[in-house]
């Protein structure tokens, strides 16, 4: 069995926070812990555990590290949260253990709570302990930079409002060569669909942005993006544990659908931002649900494919796997609509083994993949299991409609040596979708017709 | 205020343009915008060559533009846009550009009345703002939540002052952002600020500042308050009084403060829009006294009707009254002004208009892709393609309904006592 400390990895923002902790601010993070509202929840969750270890085997951390009770997620809990209960004397390199145990070492995934016999959260326990490292200063420095951004931005890439708007009229004018007509609506007010995607994109993923857009084109929906800050979907506040940043992006995004009076948000594929806009920072903002209807691209695809708003012109034969994006499948229960996408799409599709909402974590969600290049070995030795997974199917394309499980998956299948890519959905129905000769062709307006 | 008495008020219905739809010739034309006084509708069409123009009633500017988008109309009736020539961005206003061509121009602000109008700019790398098109005189590494005053014609923004390299987290909250008025940078460094909120008058700024990873204040004029908070939202100004109130977080529940002290309570799940009337007397929010509830709070008293959402608070002039739309989660939205949900819910509305004497609210509403206008909550009986937001004479007597019946852009002027 390792422990916490012998697999230490430096990180420099934990360093440069270490440096800062003192025991005074230690000990008022242990009281505002214990003596908020969550600490009665954590209570509960502390006196109910049965020790049972039911759990461990759920954890991908502990199967792909050789079952070492260290990574189980009740002992992740013991190692951290249950200390903090006990009222253990907690010294800074103590909480430079927590964060990385909690930070590094978890993905929030809560594929251990489906196995719990009592349903104890341990994603949302791992999330508090994130939430006092975060009170603490000692935040991974990758991770802490993605939620610098977001508090600056209200984006996680430090993208700026020109170069957002630039990227927009640059993929527009790209498709235009595709088809003619093609509009990425900006600011279009009273649109029926508000379109979100995640920072990454214009950054460096605008063909997913183009993708949508030819999406969108040959459906012919009634969308809009907004020019202004609220576009991005994204949330690593709330894996960092700073939920007034988290709220502050969340009320941007909510705010800008609004503002546009669009009746939907559909946002693009991406599994963390939809459990911050469905689950977490609405409710920090006092919503019990979502202020504005979120529709994840899976379902928004599943319904343009059912009711025949575009149609798939052929299947590929390739040998396809599903990974399940924890956040919309074990989080929402899109796992008949995902899997209704992929057989529209493809002809040879092989199920890994688990599936559904007992698939395996991808290992980079949760904000893992946002701790950056320190931690990537630790990552993907921590997610051997879902080589093993991918592996056994004999796919050469694993769809994974999610961007962190997308780069996450990247890693392991690199790291494993894996004949496999890594596929978006949009990334098949881009090309496989019927594109009827009326949108490729330039046809200049006949002075009839509709407004 | 706009001009309202110029606007021409007789009773009846015009065709301003018989038929809006793309015109032989173009490939396409966007989404019509209608000036304030209903006598202008506008679009941007893209040609056969390829270039932009603008479509404003039957006729089309003579520029021809490689792209055009933020096409907008100011309260003046003046209309803007950005256009690209040659690869950089003008400002036009009524097809005339404002000032020099900039790298990127986004974000067209004009202010009360529609004097001056500014946006926001990139130009080599650099971020600013240009107010009547003329730019800042110092740029800085990035800049948003660009502000215009309400007069005078004063700007401000968020910029960041000092480099900050990749994942250079110490520098970060050590604070690299300001505050810049008319591009004259503050004193004060934050880890991070936002919206920028002018007086009245132009003559004072507040802002909401992060002062170090985990307090946040507001601060006035380039002095912070000395209290802290959990969080805050943004401040606004008594005019009565030049006071600075602003909703802030105590022990996880909301409360509002004035210049720092504690006015409400801290006893709200959510609080923010603040809205105060002229007099000061009267202070309004959208806020949450129990979680999931959202309504309108006056002086700190929450009204009755409470929504799982409540946006779009809007005052009357003398800030007595006050309407909002409640909705469950962006559907079956209602109007609700005084505490008094209207009949019937849609599936949309948009802000609520007080006319100038504060006696009459009227709201734009959807309900399955029709739009309609409805007075006190009374519906006029009539639906329309589109609807923009109504306007009433200075008198209160009469209401301006810009609206597509068709293709065709109409502009109807009723007596408001038809609605009663």
């Amino acid at each position: 069995m390792s422990t916490i400390r012998e697999r230490r990895i430096t990180d420099q923002g934990l360093e440069i926070g270490l440096a800062a902790l003192t025991q005074d601010r230690i000990r008022e993070a242990v009281q505002a812990i214990r003596n908020s509202e969550t600490g009665a929840k954590m209570k509960v969750y502390h006196e109910t555990c049965m020790r049972c270890g039911m759990c461990a085997p759920a954890c991908h951390f502990y199967v792909s590290n050789d079952n070492d009770p260290s990574y189980a997620p009740v002992a992740k809990v013991h190692q951290t949260m249950t200390r903090i209960l006990n009222g253990e004397d907690i010294g800074p390199q103590d909480v430079y253990d927590f964060a990385q145990i909690a930070y590094t070492e978890c993905n929030l995934c809560r594929r251990c709570a489906f196995y719990c016999p009592v349903g104890i959260d341990i994603g949302y326990i791992m999330s508090t302990v994130r939430r006092f490292c975060y009170k603490l200063g000692m935040v991974p420095q990758y991770l802490n930079d993605t939620g610098n951004s977001h508090a600056s931005t209200m984006n996680q890439m430090w993208v700026k409002e020109d170069e957002w708007t630039d990227s927009l009229l640059w993929q527009e004018e790209e498709a235009r060569d595709e088809f003619p007509h093609i509009r990425i609506p900006l600011d279009k007010e009273g649109a029926d669909i508000f379109y979100s995607v995640i920072g990454p994109e214009p950054k460096f993923q605008t063909q997913l942005i183009y993708q949508a857009a030819c999406i969108m084109h040959v459906a012919g929906l009634d969308w809009t993006m907004p020019s202004f800050p609220g576009w991005d979907n994204s949330d690593m506040s709330m894996y960092i544990g700073d939920f007034e940043t988290m709220g502050r992006v969340k009320k941007a995004h909510f705010d800008a659908a609004q503002k546009l009076k669009c009746k939907r948000i559909v946002m693009g594929e991406c599994g963390h931002a939809f459990r911050s806009v469905h689950d977490v920072g609405n409710r920090w903002l006092g919503a019990k649900d979502s202020p504005v209807p979120i529709v994840h691209s899976i379902k928004f695809f599943a319904d343009l494919i059912r009711e025949g708003k575009i149609k798939i012109a052929y299947k590929i034969d390739d040998p396809v796997t599903i990974h399940d994006p924890c956040n919309v499948i074990r989080g929402r229960g899109l796992m008949d609509e995902l899997r209704y996408v992929t057989h529209a799409l493809c002809s040879n599709v092989i199920e890994m083994t688990p599936n559904r909402e007992y698939n395996y974590c991808c290992c980079a969600g949760g904000g893992v993949i946002n701790c950056g290049p320190p931690y990537k070995n630790s990552r993907v030795q921590g997610n051997r299991v879902k080589a093993e997974q991918i592996k056994r199917t004999g796919a050469t394309i694993v769809i994974s409609p999610c961007h962190n499980c997308h780069s996450g998956l990247e890693d392991i299948v690199h790291g494993a040596k894996i004949d496999a890519k890594i596929s978006f959905l949009g990334d098949l129905i881009y090309p496989q979708m019927e594109k009827p000769a009326h949108f490729t062709e330039p046809a200049p307006c006949n002075g009839g017709g509709h407004v | 205020m706009t001009k309202l008495k110029q606007w021409d008020w007789t009773p009846g219905e015009r065709t301003i343009v018989p038929s809006l739809a793309c015109p032989a010739g173009f490939m396409w034309q966007e989404e019509a915008v209608a000036s304030p006084d209903g006598e202008t509708v506008a679009a941007v069409a893209r040609r056969e060559d390829e270039t932009f123009t603008v479509r404003v009633n039957n006729e089309h500017w003579e520029g021809e533009y490689e792209k055009f988008w933020h096409l907008g109309f100011g309260p003046d009736n003046r209309l803007a846009g950005l256009a690209q020539v040659d690869g950089e961005w003008l400002l036009t206003v009524n097809d005339e550009a404002l000032g020099e061509s900039h790298a990127f121009l986004w974000t067209i602000l004009f202010d009360e009345d529609g004097t001056n109008v500014a946006c926001a700019s990139q130009q080599d790398g650099s971020y600013g703002m240009l107010t009547n098109g003329e730019p800042w005189p110092e740029l800085f590494d990035n800049a948003n939540n660009f502000a215009l005053s309400p007069t005078n014609g004063k700007t401000a923004a968020v910029v960041q002052i000092k480099p900050l390299g990749q994942a250079d987290t110490e520098t970060f909250f050590k604070g690299v952002f300001s505050v810049a008025v008319n591009g004259q940078v503050w004193d004060s460094i934050f880890v991070n600020a936002w919206t920028p909120v002018f007086s009245h008058d132009a003559s004072h700024v507040a802002v909401q500042a992060r002062i170090n990873t985990y307090e946040y204040t507001i601060t006035v004029d380039d002095k912070p308050w000395t209290q802290r908070f959990q969080y805050v939202w943004d401040p606004a100004f008594d005019p009565a009084t030049g006071d600075v109130l602003a909703p802030v977080r105590l022990q996880g529940k909301w409360g509002l403060a004035r210049n720092g002290s504690m006015d409400w309570n801290p006893t709200l799940v959510q609080c923010w829009d603040v809205k105060i009337g002229p007099d000061g007397k009267n202070i309004w929010a959208i806020g949450a006294p129990e979680y999931g509830k959202f309504t309108a709070i006056q002086n700190g008293r929450p009204w009755n009707t409470k929504f799982p959402v409540a946006v779009d608070l809007r005052l009357s002039p003398d800030g007595t009254r006050a309407a909002c739309l409640g909705n469950n989660n962006n559907t079956d939205f209602v109007v609700v002004v005084d505490d008094k949900p209207w009949p019937g819910t849609w599936g949309m509305a948009w802000a609520p208009v007080f006319s100038p004497d504060g006696r009459h609210v009227a709201v734009t509403v959807r309900k399955n892709g029709q739009y309609t206008v409805l007075v006190d909550g009374k519906g006029m009986n009539r639906t329309f393609r589109r609807c923009w937001p109504p306007a009433f004479s200075s008198d209160g007597a009469h209401i301006l309904i810009r609206a597509l019946d068709g293709n065709a852009f109409k502009r109807i002027v009723l007596p408001v006592k038809q609605f009663s």
